[in-house]
């Protein structure tokens, strides 16, 4: 454990997610409340916050500007300021730093997901919206792999930059895109578009239908690559410090 | 150069970042107790060789060793036996300096006494927060983290940039005194000075090529040629510097 894992490096990187970790939640309570009159049951509330709200209030749009600040803040920052020189001129390794901050970034997210299920189902009681609790934990847990999918590649992106500007608009372009690409596969002629989007893979729909196993086997396919890709990179990777 | 063995040994290190930049066929060695000055006008290719040694980033060619460990590969072994000051220092602007010393004696597994002797030796109130302070009150943040855990290389990288000349002085002081308690040391500098005052050896490298290695003590035979004694090194290598081409 002790090989992999360092525990002031994990303290530390929490001191620098946590807020976003709140925001986020916030946000997205605020989100349940604006969406809350028109969902008839609490599937619907999930599918409509978290994917078909408007633009503004959209899950998302926030996932996205989270995943750009927990892998930007937890990685690429440290390389382009060189304060990570401080850390690695001390016997931590290059794999501990990795592990330590995937751990934060992984459990960041994980906890943002328990808080958005805990309130979204406060949310329902309070305006009394149909409440299954199978359905409801199943679409959270869906919505959890698929955050860990764009934080996959946004930790990907991450270890890949030095310069945290281009991460961040590398990351924005591609989570982007496939939100753009998402909202135009809705249009008639443009169906055909689902099949070039991540956004596919979190089907609500499937959940309620009770055939969703595929989603969970998917994602974390697709989710490993990016995370093992990112790390080998980041341990071979010159470092400007 | 001697049969010693070498605390750090360098041998035909070569990184090319094209354009005739970074560093070619590099080889010295550093030999225990020693002061080791590492001279070059900018861009010469001294922190790149630094970064090496830290295993910060890897050789295209040729290799670097730390007490026989090889830079890259085992890195964290041999930070335990580094004190380090970066070239460029960069310390998290969001921490203050007691934390962030706190910080970095955690991940070394070592107490505070050293640092506080340290702190009270450089005049420093660590209290405050980094991103208020000045560039020479840093440097002497990132000194006392190089050398809070009394470490037996010491790998600097222009250390006194930023200090005003008292603390030059108090630096080369601690210096001398971390040399006669037998510290190897690598010392990256622009000022002739403080490298005559602490070097036993002194090489200088050159668009990425060593050009030269000497013995100080062959420099103080050769003083009576210079009419001003004072800055007979600088006058020397002035010469080197200068050169067109080697
Ligand atoms: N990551 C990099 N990519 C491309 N070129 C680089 C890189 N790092 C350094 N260089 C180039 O390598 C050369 C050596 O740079 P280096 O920083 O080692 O010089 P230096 O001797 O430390 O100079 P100074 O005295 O100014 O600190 C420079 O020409 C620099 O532009
Ligand atoms: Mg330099």
């Amino acid at each position: 454990m002790s090989k992999l894992f360092s525990f002031q490096i994990i303290k530390r990187s929490f001191k620098s997610v946590w807020v976003w970790v709140l925001v986020a939640v916030f946000a997205q309570s605020v989100n349940y409340f604006a969406q809350s009159s028109q969902a008839d049951n609490a599937t619907e509330l999930l599918a409509n916050a978290f994917i078909n709200g408007n633009i503004m209030f959209n899950g998302m749009i926030f996932l996205t500007l989270v995943s750009i600040f927990f892998s930007t803040a937890l990685i690429t920052n440290e390389v382009d300021r060189g304060t990570l020189a401080i850390t690695l001129s001390t016997p931590i390794t290059r794999k501990q730093i990795l592990f330590s901050k995937g751990l934060v970034l992984v459990s960041a997210l994980v906890s943002m997901n328990l808080l958005l299920g805990v309130l979204g189902s406060l949310t329902t009681l309070m305006f009394g919206i149909q409440f299954d609790h199978g359905t409801w934990w199943t679409v959270i847990a869906l919505w959890l792999v698929y955050t860990l999918v764009v934080a996959s590649i946004a930790f990907f992106i991450g270890c890949w930059f030095n310069k945290s500007r281009y991460a961040m608009v590398t990351i924005a372009l591609i989570l982007g895109g496939f939100y753009l690409l998402g909202m135009l596969s809705t249009i008639d002629n443009f169906e055909f578009l689902r099949f070039t989007t991540l956004q596919t893979l979190f089907n609500t729909d499937a959940v309620i239908n009770g055939d969703f196993l595929w989603q969970f086997i998917a994602l974390p396919l697709i989710a490993i690559p990016f995370f093992v890709g990112g790390a080998v990179k980041f341990l071979r990777k010159d470092l400007p410090l | 150069m001697d049969n010693t063995k070498g605390v750090i040994v360098v041998e035909n290190l070569t990184k090319d970042y094209g354009n005739n930049q970074g560093i070619f066929d590099v080889s010295f060695r550093v030999n225990k107790g020693e002061v080791f000055g590492f001279l070059g006008p900018n861009g010469a290719g001294k922190t790149t060789t630094i970064r090496h040694l830290l295993g910060f980033i890897k050789s295209e060619n040729g290799s670097c060793k730390i007490l026989g460990l090889d830079c890259w590969e085992k890195p964290e072994e041999i930070q335990n036996y580094i004190g380090y000051v970066a070239g460029e220092i960069a310390l998290p602007d969001s921490m203050n300096g007691q934390k962030l010393i706190e910080h970095v004696a955690k991940l070394r597994k070592i107490k505070l006494d050293r640092a506080k002797e340290l702190c009270a030796y450089f005049d420093i109130n660590p209290k405050n927060k980094i991103k208020r302070m000045s560039k020479g009150m840093k440097q002497k943040i990132a000194l006392v983290l190089a050398l809070m855990h009394d470490p037996e290389i010491l790998i600097l990288d222009e250390p006194t940039s930023g200090l005003d000349p008292l603390m030059q002085e108090k630096f080369c002081e601690l210096l001398l005194r971390e040399k006669e308690r037998g510290k190897t040391i690598m010392l990256s500098s622009h000022i002739f000075n403080e490298v005559e005052k602490t070097c036993d050896r002194v090489m200088i490298i050159k668009q990425g090529r060593i050009i030269t290695e000497v013995d100080m003590k062959d420099i103080d035979k050769k003083r009576p040629e210079f009419v001003v004694t004072k800055f007979s090194l600088e006058q020397y290598f002035m010469d080197f510097y200068k050169k067109e081409k080697q």
